[in-house]
């Protein structure tokens, strides 16, 4: 019994061990050669870094990786709980920096220094230390202040601007949390009154990337002081809301944010975004090529070419109708008494006598066209934090 | 001048009349007919002319009942008012005025009749009362004295015309026209062009009955005159050529224009055209005239005694006219709407 428990005992300490090594707050993450323990000091001091600055430091330290890029990327998709993350991943005698965030692109710069910061210290713990606090020190130089807010939990509605009222607000985050279930993307509606000087395309950008959405995702954002609008759109939101397809959405929404209904309008979006994520999920993105079928009422102009039609028909009617009734006019011609075959010509000269050429520039119409084989797609841009985003605004 | 000729039947005595459908000289009564052309039977007479104070009329008794024929200077072919008799004014129709040919009435009364209610056929804006209250006021069948002109018309003609084409080079629509200045010359005859010699026939109702026949023509006999009217003409040749030349030089014009018709454009800029007189010939044609009366205003008609045609203005039912321009506009208006709304409601 005694050596059943003893065994038992070894197990689970080993058990510990091993989890001790894995432990998913690690931020520090070494191959079997090291004892963890050691860097349990440093550990902490990551991890209120983490919470001071928002950035999530890490260094993994493996001899038996061989692709280490292709490492550190996929470490930082498992590990971005912060808004900021940077790792660097060691192996025999490569390393690879990868990262994310606000500071990425300042990171990104320094990537040397922070490798040599680390290879040129005496100890591994040194060295680790070295690296952290390099990295700490760009974070201090650049301090990134946003002006967006910041806002937790990934809302699907931010109305700062006040555009709806408590009940509408909730109607229209129950629809869009639906639609982010369904499609496992995120739909984000912002409003503001005051950009903060910032542009209309960066604000949405940034709300999006420092908010913490996911990597597809589309945001609509109102800014009240400009009456402007703009979608953002970020991964396959790109891909799905071309800049075609935004201006079709916006188009619906628009006569209703003219007219101040923006319950309406979100709504409108809301819908919109649901069925062009599922058209493009079906491989149906909707693009110059692939447009939305417009729909067509009957308006003034249907009316018009009623009553044109109409008035010409009677028109006519009445020329036959009345014409029947004359028949008695003065005969001009002759015709009929022209002797058979008598018509001659004995002389006839055609002369070409100039000849005049006029060019019209008319190239072909490649929006009108629908037959066009590809679609004009989604312009991308950069944005601060280091993402692709795509999209466009424009003003009601 | 004071010649009458009446026409009865060697057998009979009986009043003869054309027959349109035998092309004789036909006794109503024993049904005897005669050729027209060779018939020579005809009684003439010397006879009183009264004159009234007013010179343009003249009259005459007729020799079978005594009644009063009335007549003008102009009267070549008349009836008895009271009997019907047919007489013909011989002076009006001999030497000088005697017509070269005439081509004889091939529609009868009955027939001209008949062509008259398939006129008032199918006129959808005709009032419904005209049908059954318009009065026949009077129907004469009535030879109409024509000259008829022959002419060549020798003409040069001169044309600025244009033909276009037009073709894509990449981005760019190019067109090239071509200008052309074309000549044509050439000649045309004209036969027998009719000009009404009757002051009494509007020149308008005598051309809408047009053309005739003149092959139709058959030499002048005043044997086909009996039973119809007939005037002497009024108007001399010399006064009716003009109108001739007119039509000829139309028709000239016309058909050298259409030598042109390959071209996109072709406009006349400039033309001599000469005319040569032929011969010109006095004839009498057929012709149907009625007059109806409708609500207090009179309606003429006219008939081509030799092909049928029938002419004649009817009065329109302006109530009639405006309802139906109404009821089309709303009708085709609703349902272009209509399809309109289908073509949209259609996905």
């Amino acid at each position: 019994m005694k050596r059943l428990f003893r065994i038992l005992l070894v197990a689970m300490l080993m058990l510990l061990a091993t989890n001790r090594i894995n432990a998913e707050d690690d931020h520090i993450i070494l191959d079997d050669n090291y004892v963890q323990d050691h860097y349990d000091e440093l550990n902490d001091d990551l991890k209120h870094i983490e919470e001071d600055y928002d950035i999530g430091i890490y260094f993994v330290l493996d001899k038996s990786i061989n692709d280490v890029d292709a490492y550190a990327k996929s470490f930082l998709e498992t590990h971005s709980h912060a808004t900021s993350n940077v790792v660097m991943v060691v192996s025999e005698d490569n390393y690879a920096i990868a990262t994310n965030g606000y500071y990425a692109n300042d990171v990104n710069t320094y990537k040397k220094q922070l490798w040599n910061k680390y290879n040129d210290a005496p100890t591994y713990t040194d060295g680790i230390r070295d690296y952290y606090q390099a990295v700490t020190a760009i974070v201090n130089a650049n301090q990134y202040s946003s002006v967006v807010p910041k806002v937790s939990g990934t809302p699907s509605v931010y109305d700062e601007a006040g555009l709806l009222t408590g009940e509408q607000a909730k109607q229209l985050k129950e629809k869009i949390d639906q639609i982010r279930k369904k499609y496992g993307m995120d739909v984000v509606v912002v409003t503001t009154n005051d950009l903060k000087g910032a542009k209309a395309m960066d604000y949405a950008d940034d709300f999006y990337d420092y908010n913490g959405y996911s990597k597809d995702g589309v945001l609509m954002l109102l800014s009240m002081d400009d009456r402007g609008w703009h979608v953002s759109t970020k991964g396959k939101g790109a891909k799905y809301f071309t800049d075609y397809g935004i201006d079709v959405i916006v188009d619906k929404m628009m006569s209703n944010l003219k007219k101040g209904n923006f319950y309406e309008a979100f709504t409108i979006f809301a819908d919109q975004a649901d069925y062009f994520i599922d058209q493009g999920r079906q491989g149906n993105i909707i693009d110059t090529n692939n447009p939305v079928k417009k729909e067509k009422t009957f308006g003034i102009f249907n009316g018009a070419i009623s009553a044109v039609v109409g008035a010409l028909s009677s028109l006519f009617t009445s020329l036959i109708l009345n014409g029947q009734m004359k028949s008695i006019k003065m005969e001009k011609y002759a015709g009929s008494y022209v002797v058979d075959r008598s018509f001659v010509i004995n002389g006839s000269a055609d002369m070409l006598v100039d000849t005049k050429v006029s060019r019209h520039y008319d190239p072909p119409h490649h929006e009108s066209s629908s037959h066009s084989s590809s679609g004009g797609g989604s312009s991308m841009h950069t944005s601060s934090s280091g993402s692709s985003h795509g999209g466009h605004g424009g003003h009601f | 001048m004071s010649e009458l000729k009446e026409y009865k039947c060697p057998n009979c005595s009986g009043r003869l009349e054309f027959d349109t459908k035998s092309q004789k000289l036909k006794c109503p009564y024993c049904d005897g007919t005669f050729d027209p052309d060779i018939f020579d039977d005809g009684k003439q007479y010397d006879l009183n002319v009264e004159k009234w104070e007013d010179a343009d009329y003249l009259v005459y008794s007729c020799k079978s009942c005594g009644g009063t024929i009335m007549a003008d200077k102009d009267t070549a072919a008349s009836k008895c008012p009271y009997c019907d008799s047919p007489v013909v004014m011989i002076g009006n129709v001999s030497g000088d005025l005697k017509p070269k040919r005439i081509i004889p009435f091939k529609y009868d009364k009955e027939q001209a009749k008949e062509e008259y209610r398939k006129h008032l056929k199918g006129k959808v804006l005709l009032p419904k009362a005209f049908r059954s209250e318009a009065a026949f006021e009077e129907i004469k069948g009535i030879y109409v004295p024509f000259w008829l002109f022959d002419g060549k018309a020798n003409a040069k003609m001169w044309f600025d015309a244009t033909r276009s084409h037009t073709h894509r080079e990449g981005d760019y629509e190019v067109t090239e026209t071509r200008y052309y200045k074309l000549f044509r010359s050439g000649s045309i005859e004209f036969a027998h062009v009719p000009v009404d010699a009757s002051e009494k026939i509007d020149d308008e109702l005598s051309q809408s009955v047009e053309p005739f026949d003149s092959k139709g023509l058959k030499d002048f006999n005043d044997n086909y005159l009996a039973g119809y009217f007939a005037d002497r003409y009024s108007v001399s040749a010399k006064d009716s050529v003009d109108i001739a030349d007119e039509r000829i030089m139309n028709s000239t014009r016309h058909m050298f224009d259409s030598t042109t018709s390959h071209y996109d454009t072709a406009v006349p800029s400039a033309s001599s055209i000469h005319l040569m007189h032929g011969r010109q010939e006095y004839v009498m044609y057929p012709m149907w005239m009625m007059n109806v009366r409708y609500k207090d205003k009179r309606y003429v008609f006219a008939m081509n005694g030799q092909t049928g045609k029938f002419v004649g203005d009817l009065p329109v039912d302006t109530m009639k006219s405006r309802f139906i321009a109404l009821g089309v506009f709303l009708l085709a208006t609703i349902v272009v709407a209509l399809l309109q709304l289908l073509a949209i409601g259609v996905k």
